[in-house]
């Protein structure tokens, strides 16, 4: 179904479109705030609070801006960023540098994913490694600088040059 | 205005803005460059299949089944109230729901068994030694149907759950679904399954690739009358 045909059938609360949607992009979501969180309760609920504001917000998603799916999930990456921070601050815990989930039993076959994976893997380590702090622990230059004791220069430099070939290995292997 | 030479300055951290790397003043610079420098936004426009790419890198993982349970349930306890435009026919309106009310309630109560869009699933014959129950929600008009499984339990891995509609003789297959090892489970099917008057809904043990008909008592069930 459409997705703006179903965000107007939750607008009118109805909550067969509000499981549908979740049928269709629940996976995805909860996918990626595991991956930043790396806590399955905590990914849970951060699961739960994204479809939350779809359910309270539906018009919050503005079509001219992107497409929906883009959108839910960058909702759901700052929504887990933001409470992964509140952890850090709350417990004192720095962040591990070797944390992931990416070897998870329960993971499904991992296709678009698997592609992507690899495209980040023909990164320099150094580039690789910024990218992952940047875009999964939501690390920002002067943050990613004190974390690895580079200078702010060479942070910037390298985030850089790591998501422009990023970008034009995605571009040349779609 | 920006200058060429100050566009290009930013341009260079576009990348990193993209996936809010930047920094405060950085932020803040992007943000005003966006205004000013055409060029910007075209660049942004380029990084942000990168930032699509990034968040569908990573493995999938199926959520527990529970979790949307919850999720219907945290929506259903923090419903918001309906806008109503006010009208000038509202009193009039209202006092002719009023008298409406007193004849439809006993219809209504009927009627909602049926029509509605949720109906219980308790524990059937076939789930006696457990707490199984499950909720089936669904549009009557159109798109999905929702089945959700709780305290059902845990299955060999050659067997699994299916769900079926019964109107008179004629059983209708819904779909099969698996639990997790909690006993939740999740069955989306069209809606349409569910467009005419049914009977009764129940779901049963089966093989994993299902069954042309139940050969299990129903561990929930859900009768008409």
């Amino acid at each position: 179904m459409e997705i703006a045909a179903l965000l107007r059938r939750i607008e009118q609360q109805d909550e067969t479109a509000l499981a549908v949607l979740y049928a269709q992009y629940g996976t995805a979501v909860y996918s990626l705030v595991l991956k930043i969180t790396q806590n399955e309760t905590l990914a849970q609920e951060i699961l739960q609070d994204t479809f939350l504001k779809v359910w309270h917000k539906p018009k919050a998603w503005d079509a001219a801006k992107g497409e929906f799916h883009s959108w839910l999930l960058t909702t759901a990456r700052y929504t887990a960023i933001d409470r992964i921070r509140q952890e850090w601050r709350r417990t004192g815990k720095d962040i591990e540098l070797n944390d992931d989930v990416m070897a998870d039993d329960d993971a499904l076959t991992p296709g678009d994913s698997e592609h992507m994976q690899s495209l980040i893997n023909q990164l320099p380590d150094e580039q690789r490694t910024l990218i992952e702090l940047a875009y999964f622990k939501g690390m920002k230059h002067r943050e990613l600088a004190q974390l690895l004791d580079l200078p702010l220069g060479t942070v910037k430099t390298r985030l850089r040059l790591g998501l422009q070939k990023l970008r034009k290995s995605l571009e040349d292997n779609p | 205005m920006k200058s060429t030479s100050d566009c290009e300055q930013l341009q260079e951290l576009i990348p990193a803005y993209s996936i809010g790397a930047t920094d405060d003043d950085e932020t803040r610079a992007i943000e005003i460059g966006l205004r000013e420098c055409p060029e910007l936004a075209a660049e942004l426009e380029r990084f942000q299949a990168l930032n699509r790419a990034l968040a569908s890198s990573v493995v999938q993982v199926v959520p527990p089944p529970q979790a949307l349970a919850s999720l219907l349930d945290a929506a259903k306890t923090s419903r918001r109230p309906l806008r109503r435009r006010p009208a000038r026919w509202l009193a009039a309106a209202a006092c002719l729901a009023l008298i409406l009310i007193a004849n439809n309630l006993y219809w209504a109560a009927r009627i909602n068994a049926v029509a509605g869009r949720e109906i219980p699933l308790p524990t059937g014959q076939g789930g006696l030694e457990t707490n199984a129950n499950g909720r089936l929600i669904w549009n009557p008009n159109d798109g999905n149907a929702v089945l959700i499984a709780a305290d059902f339990p845990e299955l060999t891995p050659d067997a699994g759950y299916q769900a079926w509609v019964q109107r008179a003789d004629v059983i209708t297959s819904l779909g099969v679904f698996q639990v997790d090892e909690r006993g939740a489970g999740v069955l989306v099917f069209s809606s349409s399954l569910l467009a005419a008057p049914f009977d009764s809904v129940g779901v049963t043990t089966e093989q994993l690739e299902g069954s042309p008909s139940p050969t299990s008592p129903p561990v929930v069930r859900w009768r008409a009358f």
